[in-house]
């Protein structure tokens, strides 16, 4: 469980900015996405979310603006801005090439 | 909305201690975020306010969340620690180049410290405001001590009378709100208060008020302590750490009392002075309280269903 927690930390950010390159999406919003489609396995916690994308959004790589959602009710968007686009392509090419270097050492060597 | 929400918020609201614009944005935020939370739990069969509990529950301490988005917003950019420095460096530069000597420098500095003031008051009180409203403050001070100084006849009493307390007044509502907001912001604020009051004691003791070679012989001084409180505004906004920037401004208080005691012999009135600068803000803040949203005025924000307490 803390081993995941460690691995949720260090990735936060490249996981918000995929999750919100797909579509604008708001807090409660991501939450439920980032449990979707992890299959139950992230989780984020509320604590940490907010403070995270107030971050990211000072930062300049997204951007939230207030909107009425589908059911009426005003939510804060987020929106993917064009440098957070960039940031996120190197974030994940970085993942790619550490993801690889992992498993050629953890997968067992075929004799 | 739900009594427990509310209550989280409201603590919530006390904790921020940021610009009333980001504080506006994150508590009505969290709010939506609360009552969808509250709304899903409740279709589980749970009674409102237990839902309310548990998804106030879910977010965690309002001290550490507090403390979260206090760690995002709290270093200012390169730019906002130079325009908080800027009202030191101005005066800095009057004594570095013995501008002092023309009238028209010194009203157009006093003109657009209020100028800049009043604007950005109204438009958001970003934190590097904090400094030039200090200097507004200090101004309406000096006057009244300038005033003191001249020959008393009836109608400078009237005006003494009138301007006084008025001035008190505005100096104790603006201090309070400052204090609310956060009380490290109302002592960076203050800190020019003792340093020109410092200096206009030194310059009185010796006679120099109205004597132009007493201002040029103390020109350098008066420079060096404008320009190292400018340092500490700039580094006091990059600063992230709250516990940093108090130790910071404890520091310049030490820095202010090294400088300006050669030159002068009351001591304890600047000690006094600068030290009251620097903890009356906190003591006072124990005794008003924090948050800035009185009455739970960022409620005001939400349509007016969301309002009504259940």
């Amino acid at each position: 469980m803390g081993y995941e927690r460690e691995l949720l930390k260090g990735s936060t950010d490249s996981l918000l900015l995929s999750l919100i390159e797909n579509k604008p999406m708001y807090g409660y919003q991501l939450i439920k996405e980032m449990e979707h489609r992890s299959g139950g396995y992230f989780h984020f916690g509320e604590g940490t979310l907010y403070p995270a994308l107030h971050r990211l959004e000072k930062e300049g790589l997204i951007q939230g603006k207030w909107e009425h959602s589908l059911g009426g009710q005003e939510r804060r968007y987020y929106y993917l801005t064009q440098k957070g686009h960039q940031v996120l392509v190197e974030k994940a090419a970085e993942w790619q090439r550490f993801a690889a270097a992992v498993n050629m050492i953890i997968e067992p060597i075929s004799p | 909305m739900a009594l427990e929400i509310r209550h989280y918020l409201n603590n919530m609201g006390s904790r921020l201690r940021l610009d009333p614009k980001s504080e506006r944005d994150i508590l009505r935020e969290l709010y939506t975020h609360l009552e969808e939370e509250t709304d899903e739990l409740r279709q589980t069969g749970l009674p409102r306010e237990a839902a309310a509990r548990m998804a106030t529950e879910r977010f965690g301490s309002t001290q550490t969340l507090a403390r979260e988005f206090h760690q995002v917003y709290s270093k200012g950019t390169l730019l906002q620690a130079f325009l908080a420095a800027l009202p030191h460096l101005l005066i800095a530069l009057t004594f570095i180049l013995q501008l002092w000597r023309g009238w028209h420098w010194m009203v157009v500095i006093l003109v657009s410290m209020m100028l800049v003031t009043i604007y950005e008051w109204r438009r958001g009180k970003p934190a590097w405001l904090y400094p030039w409203l200090g200097y507004c403050l200090a101004m309406m001070l000096v006057l009244a001590l300038l005033l003191w100084q001249v020959v008393p006849n009836f109608w400078l009493w009237l005006l003494l009378l009138t301007y006084i307390p008025f001035a008190l007044w505005l100096l104790a509502s603006i201090v309070f709100r400052v204090v609310r907001r956060d009380w490290l912001l109302a002592s960076l604020m203050m800190l020019p208060l003792p340093v020109a009051i410092g200096w206009l004691l030194t310059l009185e003791q010796e006679g120099l008020v109205y004597n132009e070679q007493g201002f040029h012989n103390i020109s350098p001084q008066l420079a060096l302590t404008f320009l190292t409180l400018g340092l500490v505004t700039a580094a006091f906004i990059r600063l992230r750490s709250r516990l940093f920037k108090a130790g910071l401004l404890l520091a310049a208080t030490l820095i202010m009392l090294i400088v300006i005691l050669p030159a002068t012999g009351a001591f304890l009135v600047l000690s006094l002075l600068l030290t009251s600068s620097l903890l009356l803000p906190k003591l006072l803040e124990r005794k008003i309280g924090r948050g800035q949203w009185r009455n739970d005025a960022w409620e005001q924000l939400l349509p007016e269903k969301d309002r009504e307490a259940d």
